[in-house]
């Protein structure tokens, strides 16, 4: 990241499907990040996002954030100073089995910035299950049969797993904000490349068009409101201090939200019910330690 | 070429490893702990907090893992080492195959362990053999302090470039002490210049951007063949210009031979067994009976003509190939395949058994190599075969580490 100009690494056309987020999620990362850069992304929709004018690292799809380990390493030996060492890895990617790797590289304090891109499923291979598919929701291996509907038990929360790690910035982050977006990668950037403290990690939810079973123009509108529902809270974590960055005043039916998108059309009143008061305790939560300001 | 004294010191095959990898000057070290290859990155931690080598070690949380920053590492046109075996190396399984793609001239030492015990065969290395890697098994400490400096030398050959595995036995050569002569830096600086990449994949200092393009992979398969082709001279190259330094070699280094001049039998033998098999052949020798002995050193690529211009100057009758593996459904191992594959074009072709000894790392002592030995001359004498291939236990090999721990 050199100075104000913004020079783009990343080369239209993509080879993502109409409508993805993720090429926004890879766009805004690498072009914020710049040409002194070099990117890891593992097996995952990501591998669709295009060309870019920078080096990528070598990795297969459970050992991003090793693979990155070593290319922050090589680089460093190589003489290379403040190169940003990124990775752009799946939910199936870094959730499951890519998460003994980047459990490992935030605990050994790896220079990387690791971005996740979420789309609540394995979407490469045919939109499977994966730990971050929301309780209830469709998925070919969690189909709506006559006996059991869709997924049966809770994603996990993986920005609070990476806060355990003690690393320097834990942030999530909703493509209808790309400033707030954008903010984060520079802060990622300062604290990890140029000051050296350590792995920096964002999430931001890819509201994947074909994978959630909605119409590709309501993208924008989607993710918006998976924060106004309270589905998606935008926060940060930056070197302990706590901050929720989009803050409604209400929070709005999650009802709403659900039903714009095929894979969870078919929730009784109940499980929504159930769903919403997960989130609105877990808001509650976070309303605390914005206030706390940890 | 004047030769720096060596210092003569009693260290085991893993120390053997280490001390040869700082004199490497090895710019990036990931590994893992397993039993018996500890020690060795044991070792390096320890040369670098004392201040002995500049080197980024990566203390990785996994093999799998481990491979995959030894390959983000060696695209960044960077020398690099690392160490695992058994378990260990069959966990990176999927990023060990991926090195070679790279073209990434990476060294691993391999302490040979089996996947049943701790202890040595080589049914952990064994499904590497299809990965390309180079393969060479090594009989003592001194040779594995050797082979490693020969290894990053031929792995990072512009003919070659293609990743290097050293495989010793485990415990009996990781862990066993003995009489090592060690390199001075000097002489080593001398056999081993810095490595100097073909071409630096990832280089974020470069004013252009460059879209590398690699071809379709029925022609990168091809290429490595090559590259492994090419290998087969230049592990012979750096053997020959390591003696002219430092006055040690081992055979051509592909094979070695002993007492095969008019000798109707051959044993085949890989690393620490051999030591024992020598014995044998002296005893048999002493009784008159013609029986000689070839270790296998260089196992990928195979010495396919090396084999075929043994059998063609000295017309073995019999061939009796002693190996810690087996392909379980064809009731023999990966070498003796091999073997009969090389030689079966031949008019002269030898008759051969297969001798599948020390699995789960039994020990493989003097009175079954008798036996093997006594079969192989059986065979040549008679031109009869009476079994194609032995277990050590159908010729009385004792299970001596049955590991319960
Ligand atoms: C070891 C291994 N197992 C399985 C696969 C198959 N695979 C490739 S991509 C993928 C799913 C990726 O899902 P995610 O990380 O969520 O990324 P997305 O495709 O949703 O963007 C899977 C299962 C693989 N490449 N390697
Ligand atoms: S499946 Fe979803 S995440 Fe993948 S390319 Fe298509 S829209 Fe994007
Ligand atoms: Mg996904």
């Amino acid at each position: 990241m050199s100075s104000q100009t913004v020079e783009r690494v990343t080369v239209p056309p993509t080879g993502a499907c109409q409508g993805c987020a993720m090429v926004l999620i890879a766009r805004h990362a690498l072009d914020t990040l710049g040409r002194n850069s070099v990117v890891t992304i593992p097996a995952s929709c990501g591998a669709w996002s295009g060309a870019m004018l920078i080096d990528r690292g070598p990795t297969q799809f459970p050992s991003a954030a090793a693979a990155a380990s070593g290319v922050a390493a090589g680089l460093r030996a190589a003489g290379h100073k403040d190169t940003n060492v990124v990775v752009i890895a799946g939910d199936g990617g870094t959730y499951d089995i890519g998460l003994q790797a980047l459990s490992g590289a935030a605990e050994r304090g790896e220079k990387i910035i690791y971005i996740c891109q979420n789309n609540q499923a394995y979407m490469n291979t045919g939109i499977q299950r994966s730990g971050a598919t929301p309780r209830w929701g469709w998925t070919t291996t969690t189909p709506v049969g006559s006996v059991i509907k869709g997924k049966t038990v809770w994603p996990k929360i993986m920005p609070e797993i990476m806060e355990a790690h003690h690393i320097p910035l834990v942030a999530t982050a909703s493509i209808h904000n790309i400033p707030d977006y954008k903010r984060k990668i520079k802060i990622a950037y300062e604290l990890t490349t140029k000051q050296g403290k350590g792995l920096s990690y964002i999430e931001v939810l890819n509201t994947c068009p074909t994978g959630w079973r909605y119409s590709p123009e309501k993208m924008v509108a989607i993710a918006r409101l998976a924060v106004e529902t309270g589905f998606w809270p935008v926060y940060e974590v930056v070197e302990g201090k706590f901050k929720l960055n989009i803050k409604p005043k209400e929070l709005k039916p999650l009802k709403e939200f659900y039903q714009m998108q095929g894979r969870l059309r078919h929730l009784t009143d109940e499980q929504i019910a159930e769903t919403e008061k997960l989130i609105h305790s877990r808001w509650e939560r976070l309303l605390e330690r914005d206030q706390r300001g940890y | 070429m004047k030769m720096v004294e060596e210092i003569i010191d009693f260290i085991t095959g893993n120390d053997a490893v280490a001390y040869a990898v700082k004199m490497a000057r090895v710019k990036v070290v990931a590994a893992y702990p397993i039993t018996p290859q500890s020690p060795v990155t044991e070792k390096i931690a320890e040369y670098i907090n004392n201040g002995e080598m500049d080197t980024e070690f990566i203390a990785i949380e996994g093999e799998h893992s481990c491979l995959a920053a030894m390959r983000g590492a060696g695209v960044c046109g960077v020398r690099v080492f690392t160490a695992t075996c058994g378990p260990g190396l069959m966990y990176a399984h999927e990023n060990l195959e991926c090195v070679h793609r790279d073209r990434t001239p990476l060294v691993i030492a391999v302490p040979n362990r089996s996947y049943s015990s701790l202890f040595a065969d080589y049914t952990d290395s064994m499904p590497e053999a299809t990965t390309g890697f180079i393969q060479v098994f090594v009989e003592s400490p001194q040779e594995a302090l050797d082979t490693t400096l020969q290894a990053f030398r031929v792995a990072e050959d512009h003919r070659v470039l293609m990743p290097f595995m050293i495989l010793y036995d485990g415990y009996v050569t990781s862990h066993t002490g003995a009489t090592v002569r060690l390199p001075s830096q000097e002489d080593v600086d001398k056999f081993l210049p810095p490595f100097k990449p073909y071409a630096v994949k990832v280089d974020p200092s470069r004013s252009e951007f460059i879209q590398w393009e690699a071809p379709g992979v029925p022609i990168q398969e091809m290429e490595h063949e090559q590259a492994m082709e090419n290998a087969r001279e230049v592990i012979k190259l750096a053997n020959e210009e390591y003696a002219k330094i430092f006055g040690r070699r081992y055979g051509d280094g592909l094979l070695e031979t002993y007492r095969v001049e008019d000798a109707e039998a051959v044993l085949v033998t890989m690393a620490s067994m051999t030591g024992t098999a020598r014995q044998v052949i002296d005893m048999l020798r002493e009784k008159g009976e013609k029986i000689g002995l070839i270790r296998l050193r260089t196992f990928r690529p195979f010495p396919i003509k090396e084999f075929q211009a043994l059998q063609e100057k000295y017309s073995f009758k019999a061939m009796g190939v002693c190996e810690r593996d087996v392909t379980h459904g064809c009731r023999y191992g990966e070498v003796y395949g091999d073997i009969k594959t090389s030689l079966y074009d031949l008019d002269n072709r030898p008759k051969m058994i297969n001798f599948i000894l020390g699995l789960g790392g039994a020990d493989i002592r003097i009175p079954t190599l008798v036996t093997a030995s006594e079969k192989v001359l059986y065979t040549a004498k008679t031109g009869k075969i009476e079994k194609e291939s032995w277990f050590g236990a159908e010729i009385g090999e004792v299970e001596t580490r049955l590991a319960a721990f």
